[in-house]
């Protein structure tokens, strides 16, 4: 038996020996109290209500009722949108167009938000409502190495990547993973010295925020999300390995340019 | 049989939930002992994961999906537990609380147990739920990326990675114990 296997017999052996033979007495006595003396819920208020994640729909299609609802909400606003932009009013100052801005490096969020002047042909994609907060700290724009192979990159508005795929010009992140897939796109504000994650582009925890908290010392950034935030994951520390444009460390190439 | 159970408790039936609850309760006592390493966190995550089955049973739309659901809120349960202790300001030592003696088996050494024990406090909590779930659970992996709401992939490159820091801490504290042997001899 060569060492690999012998490693995972003795894992799965210890995992064996590990788990408790039963469960503590009592315990299903006070769920079964505890159960009898409430009622369920509502299918449809299970559904709504509960984190995607608990209400299993069989399959990895585990968000889809909630999505479709805030899919749904975001059309409506469209076609509200579009109603009044058509009948003469001025929605569009309300709202911000990529094709109207320079990306520069140091372009402030107010500076970016031109009104589109009445009359003049409007954005290719619809550009998304401005989230509060101020930009990010210079210190934390850059890639960080999460793992091996995995990075988070911190991204300062206007960013071509968050742009073209989220129709953002304010500080974005996302996370590379190691095989090579873009996920848990976010946009990034400061707000009362944390850090406020409104994700934009995944369905887990869409347009629900979560904070966190950051310190970086030297290269070495350590982030962690607050308590009551959607996002649950530890970070362990992150290092700076470039700053996110122009290709290696990291994917950049293709994260902008996807 | 469980199906039967499940959709008779989705329908309201609390007996049937009782029945389908004595019947798992073990294996997510075990699964959140596992994760968790503390009984008494293990014991709070169980029992809200099946209280919270119970309230949200009507939104499960698939019967045949109970147990895998049931996993998914035991593990959601067991972040929670955890992320409630880091909010924590004041240091605790906590103690492992364990009821049971610790059965000696001839195929695992006192030493390659201390070992794996401190390999596995060292994985984080992703990597000790995919772990737990595929190795001890023995469910497939695309199954515990349903579970936990991650693609496959993700659920391959964090158990790749829990399993191999698993044989670092027996490689390593194997190499550790020779070099020992080696120079006390």
């Amino acid at each position: 038996m060569n060492t690999k296997h012998r490693a995972d017999r003795l894992l799965d052996v210890w995992l064996q020996l590990e788990a408790p033979a039963s469960p503590p007495p009592g315990l299903l006595t006070d769920i079964t109290a505890r159960t009898s003396s409430t009622r369920p819920r509502p299918a449809w208020l299970a559904r709504l209500e509960g984190h995607h994640v608990d209400v299993i729909q069989g399959g990895r299609r585990t968000g889809a009722p909630r999505l479709a609802l805030v899919l749904a909400i975001i059309g409506l606003l469209l076609v509200a949108l579009a109603a009044a932009a058509f009948f003469g009013s001025r929605p569009q100052n309300l709202i911000v167009s990529p094709a109207t801005i320079e990306p520069s490096p140091g372009a402030s969020l107010a500076a970016a938000a031109t009104p589109v002047p009445s009359g003049t042909p409007g954005p290719t994609a619809i550009p998304r409502q401005p989230e509060p907060g101020d930009p990010i700290p210079d210190e934390l724009v850059g890639v960080w190495e999460v793992d091996a192979g995995e990075y988070y990159y911190i991204l300062r508005g206007p960013d071509p990547y968050c742009q073209k795929r989220y129709q953002s010009i304010q500080d974005c992140s996302t996370w590379w993973d190691s095989f090579g897939q873009a996920a848990y796109a976010d946009i990034l504000t400061i707000v009362d010295g944390k850090i406020r994650v409104m994700p934009v582009g995944r369905a887990n925890c869409l347009g629900q925020l979560s904070e966190m908290t950051f310190a970086r010392t030297g290269d070495a950034l350590e982030l962690a999300f607050e308590p009551g935030s959607c996002y649950t994951r530890d970070f362990p520390t992150m290092h700076l390995v470039g700053t996110g444009e122009g290709g290696p460390p990291g994917p950049a190439q293709a994260l902008h340019w996807p | 049989m469980q199906r039967d159970l499940a959709e008779r408790a989705r329908q309201g039936d609390h007996d049937a939930f009782s029945e389908l609850a004595a019947a798992s309760i073990g294996r997510l006592f075990s699964v959140a002992s596992l994760i968790l390493r503390d009984w008494d966190r293990a014991q709070d995550a169980v029992q809200e994961a099946l209280v919270q089955a119970w309230r949200d049973i009507r939104g499960l739309r698939d019967p045949d999906r109970f147990d895998a659901w049931l996993h998914r809120l035991v593990v959601r349960a067991c972040y929670r537990q955890a992320r409630g202790d880091r909010r924590r300001t004041v240091v605790e030592l906590r103690v492992v609380t364990r009821a049971e003696p610790i059965v000696a088996s001839p195929e695992l050494s006192v030493a390659d147990r201390d070992r794996l024990d401190r390999g596995f406090a060292r994985l984080d909590f992703d990597q000790r739920a995919v772990l737990v779930l595929h190795h001890y659970v023995g469910l497939p992996l695309t199954e515990v990326a349903d579970v936990l709401s991650i693609p496959t992939g993700t659920a391959k490159s964090r158990l790749n990675r829990a399993v191999a820091a698993m044989r670092a801490a027996l490689d390593a504290d194997d190499r550790g114990g020779a070099l020992a042997g080696e120079r006390t001899a």
